[in-house]
């Protein structure tokens, strides 16, 4: 009986899970058209990947996570494109995981005035992207999207 | 290429019903530094499900693999007339990436004759993969032809296709397949590599093929997971894991902090290339035979 309630549990946490990955997606519905002006920026590099993330203003400040490897030799431009949100989002990425004390800031949008950042790495190596994501700045619960687009050459 | 979220949760709900653990990515998070590598990974690959990681396209892995001085080999290549053999869903997809990697490499090693026949296949396949649609959004084959002789321009037109491709499997839902598919680009780039690696002992190359790594960390237990619905893959999805640990095994690897690992100064052996070589050799065997 216990492990039937254990099943019922992780099959409801599932379709929880999936219920909401599909309200996720819903939200992010701009992706391309924020893809398609974005992209004309890309040049002279080339399209390696994108990520899209859903970004859910609210009354709790949050982080998210993405990650991409980088070769050394190899020169990137990564575009941060966004929805229309008046939000200050703000984008650090770090040369090392969070459970390295001795991880570098190597990127923060605060800093800077463009949503490009372009480099080359010294090494090959992970590097780990951050979306500061502040409360609404209405006070009302909102989807918005962010779109990463990386390059090379 | 992005593996998307909606294949990461449905991953770490199988993760949670045979770990007990819980699925927020905060939770995901090490704090014990004294983890060992095998668990950083695991770890890793939590984080890696619960928010997102974007892999290399096939043409960044196969351009960094010419810039290191993987040349033109002829015949190391998976003939485009086999395409014809692979029936199932998942051969059709493995092939459909060792096909896409074989035309990043006849591209950047300027065979665009030779590309042009992977083209043709890979349309073919995509056709019999249900996958049509990455096609239709370019006359893909009528730029190709038009651009044969002009390499920048290929490169340019494979960069569109990746393009297209990932906004296809985001809106039809075939982040799984895309998953697959990568798996069978990076076989094969990383076949050839070893391949040329060990008839030429250029370090550049043995190097790049060490690197890696950083990918197949990412890649293995995601492929382990799907394999749990897919049996065709779990062959394939143990030897890229076995791959993995001989990577993890080359000394100048191991000697290193798992989680700050400086490729610069990693070397392979001959002995550990030629092992490398091999499993990769029987790897590609294996996915372009099923």
């Amino acid at each position: 009986m216990k492990k039937l309630n254990l099943l019922y549990l992780v099959v409801l946490s599932a379709l929880i899970s999936l219920t909401a990955t599909s309200d996720l997606f819903a939200q992010c519905k701009e992706k391309k058209a924020i893809t398609k002006t974005c992209k004309p920026q890309m040049k002279p590099f080339h399209y390696d990947g994108m990520a899209y993330n859903d970004i859910q203003f609210d009354e709790k400040p949050k982080v998210i996570d993405v990650e991409f490897t980088a070769f050394a030799g190899e020169k990137y431009k990564l575009l941060f494109c966004k929805s229309n949100f008046k939000e200050n989002v703000v984008i650090k990425i770090y040369d090392k995981n969070k459970r390295n004390k001795n991880r570098k800031i190597v990127y923060d949008s605060s800093t800077v005035e463009t949503n490009i950042w372009g480099f080359e790495p010294p090494r090959s190596g992970n590097y780990f992207i951050e979306y500061e994501v502040p409360v609404s700045s209405t006070g009302v619960k909102k989807n918005e999207c962010m779109v990463l687009l990386i390059g090379y050459k | 290429m992005q593996l998307k979220q909606i294949l990461f949760i449905g991953a770490t709900a199988l993760a949670l019903y045979s770990c007990g653990g819980k699925g927020d990515s905060t939770t995901a998070e090490l704090s014990d530094s004294t983890a060992t590598a095998e668990d950083a990974s695991a770890k890793d690959s939590s984080m890696f499900l619960a928010s997102g990681t974007v892999l290399p396209s096939p043409m960044q892995i196969a351009n960094i693999y010419a810039k290191a001085g993987v040349k033109y080999l002829t015949g190391v290549t998976n003939s485009p007339d086999n395409q014809s053999k692979y029936t199932s869903t998942v051969s059709k997809s493995l092939n459909l990436g060792v096909y896409t990697a074989d035309l990043a490499y006849c591209i950047l090693n300027e065979q665009p004759q030779q590309g042009l026949l992977y083209l043709k296949s890979i349309k073919q396949l995509s056709d019999g993969a249900g996958l049509s649609g990455i096609f239709e959004s370019q006359a893909m084959l009528t730029r190709f032809e038009k651009n044969i002789g002009n390499k920048d321009s290929l490169t340019q037109i494979m960069s569109d296709f990746n393009s297209d491709s990932d906004f296809f499997f985001e809106e039809n839902d075939k982040q799984t397949q895309s998953v697959i598919i990568f798996t069978g680009g990076w076989i094969e780039s990383f076949y050839i590599a070893s391949n040329v690696g060990l008839k030429t002992k250029n370090d550049v190359i043995t190097n790049r093929l060490a690197e890696q790594k950083m990918t197949l960390d990412k890649l293995v237990p995601i492929l382990t997971l799907l394999s749990k619905n897919e049996a065709e893959l779990k062959p394939i999805a143990e030897e890229m894991a076995a791959i993995r640990t001989l990577l993890n095994s080359v000394e100048s690897i191991k000697s290193q902090d798992p989680d700050d690992i400086d490729f610069t100064s990693v070397k392979l052996t001959p002995s550990e290339l030629k092992t490398i070589a091999e499993a990769a050799k029987k790897l590609r065997t294996k996915v372009v035979s099923i």
